[in-house]
């Protein structure tokens, strides 16, 4: 029984390893969704597009369930832009303060390459499901210790490979929620 | 002249229903969001707009007021329809008479009526309307050449009952009033 047991945590374990390593090569993408944010004082829900380029570059536009703009945030190196429903435009070194300046919404942007589509090398905190994904974790941003759920998945193909990525994110931490529900990933 | 066409033809149906298939595109053709939902609409002054997918969310006008309603967020914002500021297409569709259409100058081809604010607001809208009333498509465009294009199809013509254009806050959900 000893034997087993150990196989099955192996080939859990392995499928973890296998899919990190897909993972890590998806870098060019776009999904969309809806994202809630249940705060303490507000409550906020959008519909949002991101697209990254690579882990550094990405843009991040919120509409209206209607299809009308609420913010464009446009992701480089050390420069953020955020455009609002009025065309005005507003910069800043970092791109998570320029979001919560604005939209008031704190959204640890900084690792969104790695939670988004369910990546995370913590072996202390990642908590893996039966099917060798990531189900939960949790990383710091700043001096804020946040918890990611990851409840369902759904399957793409890339590279002609089968990958499973996140099809409902919960970001928590302290009394603050986010959920994102993917509608699509485009894979590049 | 083309706006006076235009809210004619809209003031020929006392009402319709309609499902709506929605698509939300970047300047550049960048495929933004998609859905589908339902249209109710009693003129001169109720209308229902239900987005169904991906998820649930309705714009209702009982006469009075405009409810925002987000299941997702169990909130619902609520504001008078005189003061509402967003949503105008909905009050322009719904009401021919409404003192928003000042604020519009409407130009026509054929049955596509484009719709330009003269008070800076930053939307244009196009409706295309047959002659006999009925409202095929209608498209949102922001200034930075975002299209949000509504397809209808499935209409059915006529008055709908007034409890589609009713609004009550289930229970523990959070109501953000803006009256």
């Amino acid at each position: 029984c000893q034997t087993t047991k150990y196989q099955t945590n192996v080939s859990v374990e392995q499928q973890w390893q296998n899919h990190k390593q897909v993972l890590a090569q998806i870098n060019s993408f776009q999904v969309n969704g809806s994202i809630a944010h249940i705060g303490t004082k507000t409550k906020s829900y959008g519909r949002f597009l991101i697209t990254q380029q690579s882990e550094n570059y990405y843009d991040v536009k919120l509409t209206t369930p209607i299809g009308t703009n609420i913010l464009t945030l446009k992701a480089e190196p050390n420069y953020a832009e955020l455009i609002d429903n009025n065309d005005v435009r507003y910069h800043d070194v970092n791109v998570e303060l320029l979001m919560k300046k604005i939209s008031n919404i704190n959204i640890p942007l900084n690792s969104l390459h790695n939670w988004l589509k369910g990546f995370s090398d913590d072996s202390q905190a990642d908590k893996i499901d039966s099917s060798g994904r990531l189900s939960s974790t949790s990383f710091m941003q700043n001096n804020n210790k946040w918890s990611l759920k990851i409840s369902s998945y759904a399957t793409y193909t890339y590279k002609n490979k089968k990958i499973d990525l996140p099809a409902i994110i919960e970001l928590s931490h302290d009394d603050e929620l986010i959920r994102l529900k993917i509608s699509n990933w485009i894979l590049r | 002249g083309d706006k006076e066409v235009l809210q004619e033809r809209l003031a020929k149906i006392d009402g319709f229903y309609a499902r709506f298939s929605q698509d939300v595109k970047t300047a550049d053709k960048q495929p933004v969001q998609q859905g589908k939902g339902d249209l109710w609409v009693t003129r001169p002054y109720y209308f229902n707009w239900t987005m169904t997918e991906p998820d649930e969310t309705s714009i209702i006008s009982d006469g009075t007021n405009m409810w925002v309603y987000t299941p997702a967020v169990e909130q619902v914002s609520v504001m008078s329809l005189k003061k509402a500021v967003d949503n105008r297409l909905m009050l322009l569709i719904t009401d021919s008479h409404n003192p928003i259409w000042n604020a519009y100058n409407v130009t026509r081809k054929q049955d596509s009526f484009t719709l330009k604010p003269t008070d800076g607001s930053n939307q244009d809208f196009v409706i295309s309307v047959l002659p006999t009333g009925m409202i095929s498509n209608f498209t949102i465009i922001e200034e930075d050449g975002q299209r949000s294009f509504y397809d209808l199809s499935r209409q059915t013509l006529g008055k709908v009952a007034m409890d589609k254009f009713k609004f009550t806050p289930p229970a523990g959900v959070t109501i953000d009033d803006q009256r």
